[in-house]
């Protein structure tokens, strides 16, 4: 279980989160959606033990991150890749931090599953985008996490190995594992999300669960979150000359 | 301590990828010439290109270890706070010069002035490589004003500024520099280290596209841009820095000799594709083109500094010739022009 009480961050005279507090409980797969600079990777970071909030607590399980960490499985925003150890070599690092006994045959089904498997003797350095997050997002999972926290797991990704990341976690949220993400993809997490929290400024504008949504998220997140901007480039498409 | 094991052991491996990139001075300018200078009898140029290497090299080779693991990927593992600091001690010796920095001070033969100025070096390299990188602005109002040709030439100065190779043309320049204005330098020096800078940056002219990678290639295909433009902006900085770092010596003779370099560089520079790396040694193209740059640009360099600056004018009417040539070329592999 996460829970935050009165969280508060700031960068200088920037308020990234504001007074959050928020209970995720045991099995929910909640989304937190938001705009770019809303405060959603800094609220991930806090809830990861990479940062500290300023004001409030965070727990996890009734702990504080930092000593729950082998119980977490996060994608950090930057990835956290090494660049100069390959694809393969990422898991089996992660499976030998986190003691997973016996991974090969978890390595492998990753690997397949997430479409790695061809690229598996790839430099990180060397990898596209799609294949860095995929990674990443493999070492999230690898030890079987109770909670999973993600940041942006789907953006980059392809269509195929988001379907497979989809039900994996919708499979791990079925079993009892907490999922937490941030995701600019609303159709996506709209078919696999139980709870939307639209985020603005550092703050929680809507908490709702999917069974009480009146509306399609796109519609609501439009319209609490951030309008589409009316300007319109009036020069674009025009005959150069 | 079990997660010690694999994390000591990806750090082992990675290090050692990454040191690897110290490999491409086999491929350098400069290490083909000092080999020629040894078969012909002179091993003490050798040694100095060699020391002069060695100097550059240290600093980026001093890193620390721990330092490729990212900082948030290490604070996110669930090791120990005891495992942490037994990883902070275990570590710099996975790096072979901190073991050079002990038997240094083992070894009574060296001076401690010496090693303590090495390792000082040392130090530093190993603190600054936890440093969060520099992030640097591309397009500066008063640079975007000269258009992506500006562009490119301001990227392609960066990307010589991570070219040990400039750092070891500096090495050479600015101590000269401090003897010209002590008066201590003879006028007689001034083609010799002129030619020996030129050398040292001669990879640089055959490694043009080294460090843009397959996206900056696709970068410049997409921009409508002639093929010998985007080698005059690529050229501009080169002979820039080359020029800049002889002022003091035979400026004019540089200029001639960088622009031979560039010329001959080009047909090389087109048929590149591999990596350069950052902090590293520039690759070249092997012996041959190496001595056939190197010859060209001595030539030109004497030339103008010896019989007339009227050469100059040989020197620019052949650039300007190689420049059309290989930018046709260039611009047929951009899909410019029907090939």
């Amino acid at each position: 279980m996460i829970e935050c009480r009165g969280v508060s961050c700031r960068y200088g005279d920037t308020v990234a989160v504001d007074k959050l507090d928020l209970k995720v409980a045991q099995g929910e797969l909640c989304v937190l959606l938001g705009p770019n600079g809303a405060g959603k990777s800094t609220t991930v970071k806090m809830l990861a033990g990479l940062i500290e909030p300023a004001i409030g607590t965070v727990t996890i399980h009734g702990v504080k991150p930092c000593n729950a960490k082998a119980r977490l499985g996060v994608l950090p925003e930057n990835l956290g890749l090494i660049d100069d150890l390959t694809v393969e070599e990422h898991l089996w690092l992660s499976a030998g931090v986190y003691n997973v006994p016996s991974p090969e045959e978890r390595i492998e089904q990753l690997l397949q599953l997430l479409g790695l498997s061809r690229g598996r003797a790839t430099f990180a350095r060397e990898c596209s985008h799609g294949m860095r997050k995929k990674t990443a997002f493999a070492m999230a999972v690898l030890h079987n996490p109770r909670v999973l926290i993600l940041d942006e797991p789907f953006e980059a990704i392809d269509p195929v190995s988001t379907r497979m990341m989809m039900d994996a976690l919708t499979q791990a949220a079925a079993r009892g594992t907490t999922v937490f993400l941030t995701s600019h993809v609303l159709a996506v997490v709209e078919e696999i999300g139980h709870r939307f929290l639209l985020f603005r400024n550092g703050r929680i504008v809507l908490d709702e669960r999917r069974e009480m949504m009146s509306r399609p998220l796109a519609e609501l997140y439009f319209e609490l979150v951030e309008a589409p901007v009316t300007e319109r480039l009036e020069w674009l498409g025009c005959d150069p000359s | 301590m079990a997660g010690l094991r694999p994390v000591l052991g990806a750090l082992r491996k990675a290090w050692g990828r990454s040191a690897a990139g110290i490999r491409s001075v086999t491929g350098n300018n400069m290490t083909y010439l000092g080999f020629t200078l040894l078969f012909m009898m002179a091993p003490s140029a050798m040694v100095f290109f060699s020391i002069l290497m060695a100097l550059v090299l240290f600093l980026p080779s001093s890193g620390d270890p721990l330092a490729l693991i990212p900082a948030e990927r290490f604070a996110l593992w669930p090791l120990p706070e005891r495992s942490r600091w037994l990883l902070r001690l275990v570590t710099p010796w996975l790096n072979p010069l901190a073991w050079l920095m002990v038997a240094g001070l083992i070894w009574k033969r060296v001076g401690f002035d010496l090693w303590a100025a090495v390792t000082a070096i040392f130090l530093l390299g190993f603190f600054a490589s936890h440093l969060p990188g520099q992030k640097q602005r591309l397009g500066r109002p008063w640079f975007a004003s000269v258009g992506p040709m500006g562009q490119i030439a301001k990227l392609h100065l960066r990307q010589i500024r991570a070219s040990l190779d400039f750092w070891c043309a500096l090495l050479l320049a600015v101590p000269s520099l401090g003897f010209r204005l002590a008066g201590r330098l003879d006028a007689a020096a001034d083609l010799p280290l002129t030619l020996v800078i030129l050398i040292i940056l001669s990879t640089i002219g055959v490694t043009l596209f080294g460090m843009d990678g397959a996206g900056g290639l696709t970068r410049f295909a997409l921009w409508p841009l002639a093929g010998w433009r985007v080698l005059f902006a690529k050229g501009v900085p080169f002979v820039g820095v080359a020029v800049a770092c002889t002022l003091h010596l035979a400026p004019l003779a540089a200029f001639g000799g960088a622009l031979l370099l560039l010329a001959v560089g080009h047909f090389r520079s087109l048929a590149y594709t591999g990596q350069q790396m950052r902090w590293r040694f520039r690759a070249g193209h092997g012996f041959a083109m190496a001595m056939l740059q190197m010859v060209s640009a001595i030539l030109a360099a004497s030339a103008v500094d010896r019989f007339s600056k009227w050469a100059l004018l040989v020197c620019l009417a052949i650039y300007g010739a190689l420049l059309w040539w290989c930018g046709r070329r260039l611009s047929q592999r951009m899909g410019w022009l029907e090939s």
